[in-house]
């Protein structure tokens, strides 16, 4: 398949802070690609790095389908294709629920009028948001507004989704609501980049994941090899708690 | 449903009424000074409406767009008294002046936030003000260009007429008023509120930040532009006094107690304000109660009112009306459900 991400050597420092260190990676077309590790390790300022928001990397390159878009626009990265939420429930909260899905298929996705009317309904349709089309963004409850933000991404049909924590702040059933989900964007042309902590939705969902700690790649592999590896149990549970995990696990 | 949503209901009718309303005021009114002061509310409150697609749609902390009605007012009388043009062909000028001053200032300032946009925008203002006043010759300096002639159509001149001024500054406002409202209710519109409310997230929506808010500059700047134009053909001359902090501020009153990110607040307020503040620099209770000279207490006024408006009902008028109205519906519907 395909290679339609490379991240090589990306690096991001916040004065002495190293938030990320020479991460490479690649993602194929087609793949889910899972991103975990504990808090701090540098996830979100890899989605940071890859789509220009709020900024750049220091050193290394990104490149989609190939080409070099370590310094493009973030509005040129949407253009070309990748679409991503953030971590935060995020929407234009003095919009209606149809205008936020609008925004992302008006600009820089090359739609008609027409198409992207089509597209708008497609999108309220398949995140289940019709019935509150009509609604301001700011009163919707936390799962219905993280859909909103899926919906307004995958209204412009890109062709790299990356998902930052959409699992964060759900209940059981919206947990195994979002896994279907996932699954089914993941079945048209879409691949998907998906940062989580639900360890069991990510390892679920994902074809491959990386592990990331203090900002540096510490493994990637198949989630039944990770769920193994005893540097990636360390990095969440501690030395102690590896232990632990082996004494129960057997 | 919004108040703007009942008014869209009966818009046609409104409209009417509205239309034939403003086209009594001149047989109505017959006082000079009231007409007068309608001509200028009107004036003001086209660059007032401009400004609030900036400050309340872009939510650009902008303070040019006095400039921009100034540079219109100076193109059009330095064209006419220097060169003999048209005053006419000067209202368009002077719209296109404003237009390219706006792209020159909102270059530096569309990658800059909150307080620096504003002391950028007014250090502009200030310094298209000090290049007027450096060149007495052209503009008249300190005194002012005068000698700006008045408009007229053969030999019919606007000034012999009570209707004329009245009319050609209503109609400016008019199209200046559903230029805006077409601008807001568009995809750009979106854009604009979007940058506003979650830049970051806006970006990543494929939102050309720069763009669109150069865009903002550019298409608030042209009807002050021309606005500015009628200004010095209908006083007779230009002054720089359109640059001063005083009608900065009566100006930014009207975008704020109007209601930000309303168009129609500016625009009502915006008449209402000029009334207000010149009846209260004319008449002497006021000044007589408090002991103050007359000039300053209207703009005593203005501020307090400001600091009211931001304290009490930051939504401005039109923000109040609308939230009123909303609430009288949600009681209406509650009221109508619990009937069936």
């Amino acid at each position: 398949m395909a290679t339609l991400l490379s991240v090589s050597k990306a690096t991001k420092k916040f004065g002495e802070l190293v938030a990320v260190d020479n991460v490479s990676f690649e993602v194929d077309e087609g793949e889910i690609y899972g991103i975990a590790g504990p808090n701090g390790a540098g996830k979100t300022t890899l989605f940071n790095l890859i789509t220009g928001i709020p900024y750049q990397a220091d050193a290394g390159r990104v490149a989609y389908r190939g080409e070099d878009i370590t310094e493009l626009s973030p509005h040129k990265i949407y253009e070309l294709g990748v679409a991503r939420t953030f971590q935060k429930e995020t929407a234009f909260d003095t919009l209606t629920v149809q205008e936020n899905v609008r925004i992302g298929a008006v600009f820089g996705t090359g739609m008609s009028p027409d198409q992207y009317d089509s597209a708008v309904e497609g999108a309220l349709e398949s995140l289940e948001l019709t019935a509150d089309r009509d609604r301001l963004a700011g009163e919707l409850s936390l799962y219905a507004k993280k859909r909103l933000m899926i919906a307004s991404a995958v209204v412009s049909k890109p062709s790299l989704l990356m998902l930052d924590e959409p699992a964060g702040g759900l209940n059981v059933s919206e947990l195994s609501e979002l896994e279907a989900l996932i699954l089914r964007l993941s079945q048209g042309e879409t691949t998907i980049i998906i940062i989580e902590h639900v360890l069991p939705l990510l390892f679920g969902v994902s074809n491959r994941v990386m592990v990331m700690d203090f900002g540096r790649r510490l493994a990637e592999g198949s989630p039944e090899a990770l769920a193994r590896d005893d540097d990636v149990i360390e990095a969440y549970l501690g030395e102690r708690g590896k232990d632990a995990f082996h004494a129960i696990s057997g | 449903m919004s108040l703007m949503d009942q008014l869209n209901k009966y818009r046609i009718g409104l409209a009417i009424i509205g239309l034939v309303a403003f086209l009594a005021v001149p047989f109505v009114i017959t006082d000079k000074l009231l007409i007068h002061l309608a001509i200028l509310g009107m004036l003001y409150a086209i660059v007032a409406s401009n400004w609030d697609l900036t400050l309340g749609y872009a939510g650009v902390f902008n303070f040019a767009h006095l400039a921009f009605f100034g540079i219109g007012a100076y193109t059009s009388g330095i064209l006419a008294v220097k060169a003999g043009v048209s005053p006419w062909l000067g209202i368009l000028a002077g719209g296109a002046t404003a237009a390219l001053a706006s792209v020159i200032v909102s270059i530096p300032a569309i990658r800059l936030r909150g307080i620096y946009v504003a002391l950028l925008t007014f250090a502009c203002s200030q310094l298209v003000l000090l290049l007027l006043l450096s060149q007495p010759l052209i503009t008249g300096g300190q005194q002012g260009l005068t000698g700006v002639p008045q408009l007229q159509i053969g030999d019919f001149r606007f000034r012999e007429s009570p209707f004329a001024h009245f009319y050609l500054v209503g109609f400016l406002l008019l199209c200046s008023t559903i230029f805006l409202r077409r601008l807001v209710t568009s995809d750009f519109g979106l854009s604009l509120i979007a940058l506003r409310d979650f830049e970051e997230y806006a970006v990543a929506r494929g939102i050309p930040l720069a763009q669109q808010r150069l865009l903002a500059f550019l298409l608030s700047s042209i009807f002050p532009g021309m606005a500015g134009a009628v200004y010095a053909h209908f006083l007779i001359v230009a002054s720089p006094d359109i640059f001063g902090f005083s009608l900065t501020t009566l100006l930014l009153s009207m975008v704020l107690v109007g209601g930000v990110a309303t168009i129609y607040g500016p625009v009502f307020i915006g008449v209402v304000m000029t009334y207000v503040s010149e009846l209260m620099a004319s008449s002497a209770w006021m000044s007589d109660v408090f002991g103050i000279s007359r000039g300053p207490v209207r703009f005593m006024f203005v501020a307090m009112l400001i600091v009211l408006t931001m304290r009490f009902f930051p939504g401005g008028v039109w923000g109040l009306i609308n939230q009123l109205s909303s609430r009288v519906r949600k009681q209406k519907q509650a009221a109508a459900d619990q009937h069936t």
